[in-house]
Protein backbone atom coordinates (compact mmCIF):
# COMPACT_ATOMS: atom_id res chain seq x y z
CA UNK A 1 0.00 0.00 0.00
CA UNK A 2 1.03 3.57 -0.68
CA UNK A 3 0.31 6.60 1.40
CA UNK A 4 -1.04 10.01 0.54
CA UNK A 5 2.36 11.68 0.81
CA UNK A 6 3.57 9.63 -2.11
CA UNK A 7 0.69 10.98 -4.16
CA UNK A 8 1.53 14.54 -3.11
CA UNK A 9 5.16 14.00 -4.03
CA UNK A 10 4.21 12.56 -7.39
CA UNK A 11 2.04 15.57 -8.16
CA UNK A 12 4.82 17.93 -7.17
CA UNK A 13 7.20 16.06 -9.43
CA UNK A 14 4.73 16.36 -12.30
CA UNK A 15 4.21 20.05 -11.66
CA UNK A 16 7.92 20.62 -12.12
CA UNK A 17 7.54 19.55 -15.73
CA UNK A 18 5.33 22.53 -16.49
CA UNK A 19 6.53 24.79 -19.28
CA UNK A 20 6.99 28.50 -18.82
CA UNK A 21 3.75 30.38 -18.58
CA UNK A 22 5.19 33.07 -20.82
CA UNK A 23 5.23 30.61 -23.70
CA UNK A 24 1.57 29.80 -23.21
CA UNK A 25 0.73 33.46 -22.90
CA UNK A 26 2.58 34.22 -26.12
CA UNK A 27 0.60 31.54 -27.92
CA UNK A 28 -2.62 32.99 -26.56
CA UNK A 29 -1.66 36.47 -27.77
CA UNK A 30 -0.84 35.09 -31.20
CA UNK A 31 -4.17 33.29 -31.46
CA UNK A 32 -6.03 36.36 -30.33
CA UNK A 33 -4.24 38.53 -32.86
CA UNK A 34 -4.92 36.21 -35.78
CA UNK A 35 -8.41 36.27 -37.26
CA UNK A 36 -10.51 33.32 -36.23
CA UNK A 37 -10.33 30.56 -38.80
CA UNK A 38 -13.68 29.56 -40.18
CA UNK A 39 -14.21 26.24 -38.52
CA UNK A 40 -16.63 24.77 -41.00
CA UNK A 41 -15.39 25.94 -44.33
CA UNK A 42 -16.56 22.70 -45.88
CA UNK A 43 -20.07 23.06 -44.54
CA UNK A 44 -21.53 25.52 -47.03
CA UNK A 45 -20.41 23.69 -50.20
CA UNK A 46 -21.57 20.42 -48.70
CA UNK A 47 -24.99 21.81 -47.83
CA UNK A 48 -25.31 23.48 -51.22
CA UNK A 49 -24.37 20.26 -52.98
CA UNK A 50 -26.79 18.19 -50.95
CA UNK A 51 -29.57 20.68 -51.59
CA UNK A 52 -28.85 20.69 -55.31
CA UNK A 53 -29.00 16.90 -55.40
CA UNK A 54 -32.13 16.78 -53.26
CA UNK A 55 -33.95 19.23 -55.53
CA UNK A 56 -32.37 18.52 -58.88
CA UNK A 57 -32.50 14.76 -58.95
CA UNK A 58 -36.26 14.30 -58.48
CA UNK A 59 -36.89 17.28 -60.74
CA UNK A 60 -34.69 15.81 -63.43
CA UNK A 61 -36.39 12.45 -63.19
CA UNK A 62 -39.82 14.05 -63.34
CA UNK A 63 -38.88 16.19 -66.32
CA UNK A 64 -37.33 13.23 -68.05
CA UNK A 65 -40.52 11.20 -67.67
CA UNK A 66 -42.65 14.13 -68.70
CA UNK A 67 -40.51 14.75 -71.74
CA UNK A 68 -40.49 11.16 -72.87
CA UNK A 69 -44.25 10.87 -72.35
CA UNK A 70 -44.88 13.99 -74.43
CA UNK A 71 -42.57 12.82 -77.14
CA UNK A 72 -44.22 9.46 -77.12
CA UNK A 73 -47.72 10.87 -77.40
CA UNK A 74 -46.81 13.66 -79.77
CA UNK A 75 -44.70 11.60 -82.05
CA UNK A 76 -46.33 8.24 -81.74
CA UNK A 77 -47.61 8.17 -85.26
CA UNK A 78 -44.32 9.44 -86.59
CA UNK A 79 -42.39 6.87 -84.60
CA UNK A 80 -44.59 4.06 -85.73
CA UNK A 81 -44.26 5.18 -89.28
CA UNK A 82 -40.51 5.37 -88.94
CA UNK A 83 -40.41 1.91 -87.44
CA UNK A 84 -42.59 0.60 -90.17
CA UNK A 85 -40.25 2.06 -92.72
CA UNK A 86 -37.40 0.21 -91.06
CA UNK A 87 -35.37 3.24 -90.10
CA UNK A 88 -34.35 4.45 -86.71
CA UNK A 89 -35.22 7.96 -85.66
CA UNK A 90 -32.38 9.95 -84.09
CA UNK A 91 -33.84 13.33 -84.61
CA UNK A 92 -33.00 15.04 -81.36
CA UNK A 93 -29.75 13.93 -79.78
CA UNK A 94 -30.08 13.13 -76.12
CA UNK A 95 -33.84 13.27 -76.32
CA UNK A 96 -33.79 10.57 -78.86
CA UNK A 97 -31.54 8.52 -76.62
CA UNK A 98 -34.01 8.86 -73.80
CA UNK A 99 -36.85 7.87 -76.06
CA UNK A 100 -34.92 4.87 -77.22
CA UNK A 101 -35.36 3.27 -73.79
CA UNK A 102 -38.76 2.10 -72.72
CA UNK A 103 -40.16 4.57 -70.20
CA UNK A 104 -40.33 3.23 -66.68
CA UNK A 105 -42.63 4.67 -64.06
CA UNK A 106 -41.61 5.38 -60.51
CA UNK A 107 -43.65 3.86 -57.71
CA UNK A 108 -45.27 7.21 -57.03
CA UNK A 109 -46.54 7.51 -60.59
CA UNK A 110 -48.05 4.06 -60.96
CA UNK A 111 -51.81 3.98 -60.56
CA UNK A 112 -52.76 2.86 -57.09
CA UNK A 113 -55.74 0.61 -56.60
CA UNK A 114 -57.65 3.50 -55.08
CA UNK A 115 -57.00 5.76 -58.04
CA UNK A 116 -58.70 3.55 -60.59
CA UNK A 117 -61.77 1.43 -61.13
CA UNK A 118 -61.03 -2.07 -62.38
CA UNK A 119 -63.48 -4.40 -64.01
CA UNK A 120 -63.27 -7.62 -65.96
CA UNK A 121 -66.07 -8.42 -68.30
CA UNK A 122 -65.67 -11.80 -69.96
CA UNK A 123 -62.77 -11.13 -72.29
CA UNK A 124 -62.02 -7.49 -71.57
CA UNK A 125 -60.08 -5.85 -68.77
CA UNK A 126 -61.07 -2.22 -68.12
CA UNK A 127 -59.25 0.24 -65.93
CA UNK A 128 -60.73 3.71 -65.52
CA UNK A 129 -58.99 6.63 -63.88
CA UNK A 130 -60.97 8.26 -61.09
CA UNK A 131 -59.25 11.59 -61.38
CA UNK A 132 -55.54 12.08 -61.61
CA UNK A 133 -53.39 10.84 -64.43
CA UNK A 134 -51.21 7.88 -63.53
CA UNK A 135 -49.16 5.12 -65.12
CA UNK A 136 -50.08 1.57 -66.08
CA UNK A 137 -47.92 -1.17 -67.45
CA UNK A 138 -48.68 -1.33 -71.14
CA UNK A 139 -49.01 -5.10 -70.80
CA UNK A 140 -50.39 -6.12 -67.40
CA UNK A 141 -50.16 -9.49 -65.76
CA UNK A 142 -53.35 -11.43 -65.22
CA UNK A 143 -54.06 -14.66 -63.40
CA UNK A 144 -57.38 -16.36 -62.89
CA UNK A 145 -58.27 -17.48 -59.40
CA UNK A 146 -57.30 -15.97 -56.08
CA UNK A 147 -54.49 -18.39 -55.44
CA UNK A 148 -51.80 -16.90 -53.22
CA UNK A 149 -48.24 -16.55 -54.37
CA UNK A 150 -46.50 -14.63 -57.03
CA UNK A 151 -48.05 -13.93 -60.37
CA UNK A 152 -46.86 -16.30 -62.99
CA UNK A 153 -45.73 -13.41 -65.15
CA UNK A 154 -44.64 -9.92 -64.24
CA UNK A 155 -46.16 -6.89 -65.89
CA UNK A 156 -44.18 -5.32 -68.68
CA UNK A 157 -41.73 -2.65 -67.60
CA UNK A 158 -42.93 -0.22 -70.20
CA UNK A 159 -45.59 2.11 -68.87
CA UNK A 160 -48.21 4.31 -70.39
CA UNK A 161 -50.19 7.17 -68.96
CA UNK A 162 -53.83 6.79 -68.11
CA UNK A 163 -55.30 10.24 -68.47
CA UNK A 164 -57.88 11.53 -65.98
CA UNK A 165 -61.35 10.01 -66.37
CA UNK A 166 -60.36 7.85 -69.29
CA UNK A 167 -60.53 4.10 -69.63
CA UNK A 168 -57.87 1.71 -70.83
CA UNK A 169 -58.93 -1.68 -72.08
CA UNK A 170 -56.97 -4.84 -72.64
CA UNK A 171 -58.16 -8.04 -74.31
CA UNK A 172 -58.14 -11.24 -72.30
CA UNK A 173 -57.54 -14.65 -73.86
CA UNK A 174 -58.28 -17.60 -71.65
CA UNK A 175 -55.94 -20.45 -72.24
CA UNK A 176 -56.75 -22.68 -69.31
CA UNK A 177 -58.21 -26.09 -69.87
CA UNK A 178 -59.91 -26.63 -66.56
CA UNK A 179 -63.11 -28.51 -66.53
CA UNK A 180 -64.44 -26.98 -63.34
CA UNK A 181 -65.25 -23.45 -62.54
CA UNK A 182 -62.99 -21.95 -59.86
CA UNK A 183 -64.81 -18.76 -59.11
CA UNK A 184 -65.10 -15.32 -60.52
CA UNK A 185 -61.88 -13.96 -59.16
CA UNK A 186 -58.95 -12.60 -61.13
CA UNK A 187 -55.64 -11.21 -59.97
CA UNK A 188 -54.32 -8.34 -62.01
CA UNK A 189 -50.99 -6.56 -61.74
CA UNK A 190 -50.37 -3.41 -63.75
CA UNK A 191 -47.21 -2.51 -61.83
CA UNK A 192 -48.66 -1.69 -58.43
CA UNK A 193 -48.84 -5.26 -57.20
CA UNK A 194 -51.55 -7.89 -57.57
CA UNK A 195 -55.12 -6.63 -57.28
CA UNK A 196 -57.99 -9.07 -56.81
CA UNK A 197 -61.00 -8.35 -59.03
CA UNK A 198 -64.34 -10.09 -59.05
CA UNK A 199 -65.12 -10.66 -62.66
CA UNK A 200 -68.41 -10.99 -64.43
CA UNK A 201 -69.23 -13.28 -67.30
CA UNK A 202 -66.16 -15.43 -66.87
CA UNK A 203 -66.01 -18.48 -69.12
CA UNK A 204 -66.44 -21.88 -67.59
CA UNK A 205 -62.89 -22.99 -68.09
CA UNK A 206 -61.31 -20.10 -66.32
CA UNK A 207 -59.10 -21.58 -63.64
CA UNK A 208 -55.99 -21.71 -65.71
CA UNK A 209 -53.72 -19.03 -67.04
CA UNK A 210 -54.89 -16.22 -69.17
CA UNK A 211 -52.95 -14.18 -71.61
CA UNK A 212 -53.61 -10.53 -71.91
CA UNK A 213 -52.98 -8.12 -74.69
CA UNK A 214 -51.61 -4.61 -74.37
CA UNK A 215 -53.77 -1.81 -73.08
CA UNK A 216 -55.56 0.42 -75.48
CA UNK A 217 -56.24 3.95 -74.42
CA UNK A 218 -52.91 4.71 -72.73
CA UNK A 219 -50.78 7.66 -73.71
CA UNK B 1 -6.37 42.71 -10.99
CA UNK B 2 -5.72 43.14 -14.68
CA UNK B 3 -5.18 40.23 -17.02
CA UNK B 4 -1.52 41.11 -17.37
CA UNK B 5 -1.08 41.20 -13.62
CA UNK B 6 -2.76 37.85 -13.36
CA UNK B 7 -0.57 36.42 -16.09
CA UNK B 8 2.57 37.75 -14.45
CA UNK B 9 1.83 36.54 -10.95
CA UNK B 10 -0.58 33.62 -11.11
CA UNK B 11 -0.29 31.97 -14.48
CA UNK B 12 2.68 29.78 -13.57
CA UNK B 13 0.74 28.22 -10.73
CA UNK B 14 -2.31 27.64 -12.91
CA UNK B 15 -0.15 26.09 -15.59
CA UNK B 16 1.48 23.73 -13.11
CA UNK B 17 -1.96 22.75 -11.90
CA UNK B 18 -3.03 22.09 -15.47
CA UNK B 19 0.00 19.89 -16.08
CA UNK B 20 -0.72 17.83 -12.97
CA UNK B 21 -4.39 17.60 -13.83
CA UNK B 22 -3.92 16.51 -17.42
CA UNK B 23 -0.73 14.58 -16.77
CA UNK B 24 0.42 15.84 -20.15
CA UNK B 25 2.43 18.97 -20.75
CA UNK B 26 1.22 19.58 -24.29
CA UNK B 27 -2.40 19.01 -23.43
CA UNK B 28 -2.06 21.27 -20.41
CA UNK B 29 -0.88 24.05 -22.70
CA UNK B 30 -3.79 23.46 -25.08
CA UNK B 31 -6.33 23.43 -22.27
CA UNK B 32 -4.89 26.54 -20.70
CA UNK B 33 -4.80 28.38 -24.01
CA UNK B 34 -8.47 27.72 -24.57
CA UNK B 35 -9.25 28.86 -21.05
CA UNK B 36 -7.13 31.99 -21.24
CA UNK B 37 -8.66 33.08 -24.53
CA UNK B 38 -12.13 32.81 -23.04
CA UNK B 39 -11.06 34.37 -19.78
CA UNK B 40 -9.39 37.28 -21.52
CA UNK B 41 -12.58 38.05 -23.43
CA UNK B 42 -14.46 38.62 -20.20
CA UNK B 43 -11.71 39.62 -17.89
CA UNK B 44 -13.71 42.68 -16.92
CA UNK B 45 -15.85 40.43 -14.78
CA UNK B 46 -13.22 37.88 -13.78
CA UNK B 47 -10.75 40.56 -12.73
CA UNK B 48 -13.29 42.01 -10.34
CA UNK B 49 -13.59 38.74 -8.46
CA UNK B 50 -11.96 38.20 -5.11
CA UNK B 51 -9.99 35.19 -6.34
CA UNK B 52 -9.56 35.29 -10.11
CA UNK B 53 -7.07 32.46 -9.90
CA UNK B 54 -9.64 30.18 -8.33
CA UNK B 55 -12.09 31.02 -11.08
CA UNK B 56 -9.53 30.35 -13.82
CA UNK B 57 -8.55 27.11 -12.14
CA UNK B 58 -12.20 26.13 -12.14
CA UNK B 59 -12.35 26.93 -15.83
CA UNK B 60 -9.34 24.68 -16.37
CA UNK B 61 -11.03 21.83 -14.55
CA UNK B 62 -14.23 22.26 -16.54
CA UNK B 63 -12.31 22.45 -19.80
CA UNK B 64 -10.43 19.31 -18.86
CA UNK B 65 -13.63 17.47 -17.95
CA UNK B 66 -15.55 18.54 -21.03
CA UNK B 67 -12.83 18.26 -23.62
CA UNK B 68 -14.02 14.83 -24.58
CA UNK B 69 -13.15 14.40 -28.21
CA UNK B 70 -9.78 16.03 -28.14
CA UNK B 71 -9.02 14.40 -24.87
CA UNK B 72 -9.77 10.97 -26.26
CA UNK B 73 -6.90 11.44 -28.68
CA UNK B 74 -4.46 12.60 -26.08
CA UNK B 75 -5.23 10.48 -23.08
CA UNK B 76 -2.17 8.45 -22.22
CA UNK B 77 -2.83 4.76 -22.38
CA UNK B 78 0.17 3.55 -20.49
CA UNK B 79 0.09 -0.05 -19.50
CA UNK B 80 1.30 -0.08 -15.97
CA UNK B 81 2.51 -3.24 -14.41
CA UNK B 82 0.89 -3.91 -11.06
CA UNK B 83 3.10 -2.79 -8.24
CA UNK B 84 4.89 -5.61 -6.56
CA UNK B 85 4.96 -6.01 -2.83
CA UNK B 86 8.68 -5.45 -2.89
CA UNK B 87 8.83 -2.07 -4.55
CA UNK B 88 12.15 -0.51 -5.25
CA UNK B 89 12.05 2.35 -2.75
CA UNK B 90 15.50 3.48 -3.77
CA UNK B 91 14.15 4.70 -7.06
CA UNK B 92 11.50 7.06 -5.74
CA UNK B 93 11.28 8.96 -8.96
CA UNK B 94 10.40 5.84 -10.92
CA UNK B 95 7.80 4.92 -8.35
CA UNK B 96 6.25 8.37 -8.66
CA UNK B 97 6.19 8.05 -12.42
CA UNK B 98 4.41 4.75 -12.03
CA UNK B 99 1.94 6.31 -9.64
CA UNK B 100 1.29 9.19 -12.04
CA UNK B 101 0.67 6.75 -14.86
CA UNK B 102 -1.89 5.00 -12.71
CA UNK B 103 -3.49 8.33 -11.86
CA UNK B 104 -3.74 9.06 -15.58
CA UNK B 105 -5.84 5.93 -16.00
CA UNK B 106 -8.42 7.01 -13.47
CA UNK B 107 -11.73 8.52 -14.61
CA UNK B 108 -11.27 12.24 -15.08
CA UNK B 109 -13.48 13.34 -12.22
CA UNK B 110 -11.68 11.06 -9.80
CA UNK B 111 -8.41 12.41 -11.07
CA UNK B 112 -9.59 15.99 -10.70
CA UNK B 113 -10.64 15.36 -7.13
CA UNK B 114 -7.29 13.85 -6.22
CA UNK B 115 -5.34 16.69 -7.84
CA UNK B 116 -7.48 19.34 -6.21
CA UNK B 117 -7.15 17.63 -2.85
CA UNK B 118 -3.51 16.53 -2.83
CA UNK B 119 -1.89 19.09 -5.11
CA UNK B 120 -3.97 22.20 -4.55
CA UNK B 121 -4.79 21.29 -0.98
CA UNK B 122 -8.46 22.17 -1.26
CA UNK B 123 -11.04 20.93 1.19
CA UNK B 124 -13.84 18.67 0.05
CA UNK B 125 -16.24 21.61 0.25
CA UNK B 126 -14.03 23.70 -2.02
CA UNK B 127 -13.62 20.79 -4.43
CA UNK B 128 -17.37 20.33 -4.48
CA UNK B 129 -17.75 23.98 -5.42
CA UNK B 130 -15.20 23.70 -8.21
CA UNK B 131 -16.80 20.57 -9.64
CA UNK B 132 -20.36 21.66 -8.96
CA UNK B 133 -21.31 18.58 -6.98
CA UNK B 134 -21.99 17.53 -3.39
CA UNK B 135 -19.28 16.96 -0.82
CA UNK B 136 -20.36 13.36 -0.45
CA UNK B 137 -19.85 12.91 -4.16
CA UNK B 138 -16.36 14.34 -3.84
CA UNK B 139 -15.58 11.93 -1.04
CA UNK B 140 -16.90 9.07 -3.15
CA UNK B 141 -14.65 10.03 -6.06
CA UNK B 142 -11.68 10.34 -3.74
CA UNK B 143 -12.38 7.03 -2.05
CA UNK B 144 -12.62 5.15 -5.33
CA UNK B 145 -9.60 6.90 -6.79
CA UNK B 146 -7.44 6.19 -3.79
CA UNK B 147 -8.61 2.59 -3.69
CA UNK B 148 -7.66 2.15 -7.33
CA UNK B 149 -4.24 3.56 -6.60
CA UNK B 150 -3.89 1.40 -3.49
CA UNK B 151 -3.30 4.44 -1.35
CA UNK B 152 -3.97 4.17 2.33
CA UNK B 153 -5.79 7.05 3.90
CA UNK B 154 -3.88 8.66 6.73
CA UNK B 155 -5.85 11.88 7.11
CA UNK B 156 -8.65 11.41 9.59
CA UNK B 157 -10.90 14.07 8.10
CA UNK B 158 -10.94 12.65 4.62
CA UNK B 159 -13.13 9.64 5.12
Amino acid sequence: MRDEDELRAAFQQKAAEAPRAADVLRAVRTREASPPAPRRRWLMPAVAGAAAIAVGLPLGIALSHSSSSEKKSGGAAQGETAAANGRYSESSGAGAGAQRNAPEATAAQICSQAAVTVSVQSDTLRITSRGAACQLARVPSVQAGAAPGAMTTAPAREFGTLLPHTTATAPLHWTGSCTTRTGRVIRIDWGAGPVVVHAAGLPEASCGAASVGPFHGLH
Amino acid sequence: MTFDEFAATRLDAVLRFAVVLTNDRGLAEDVLQEVLIRAHQRWDQIGMMEHPEAYVRRMVVNEFLSWRRKWARYVPQADVEPATTQADHADAQAERATLLAEVAKLPRRQRAVLVLRYYEGLSDAQIAEVLGCAETTVRGYAFRGLAALRIELTSADLT
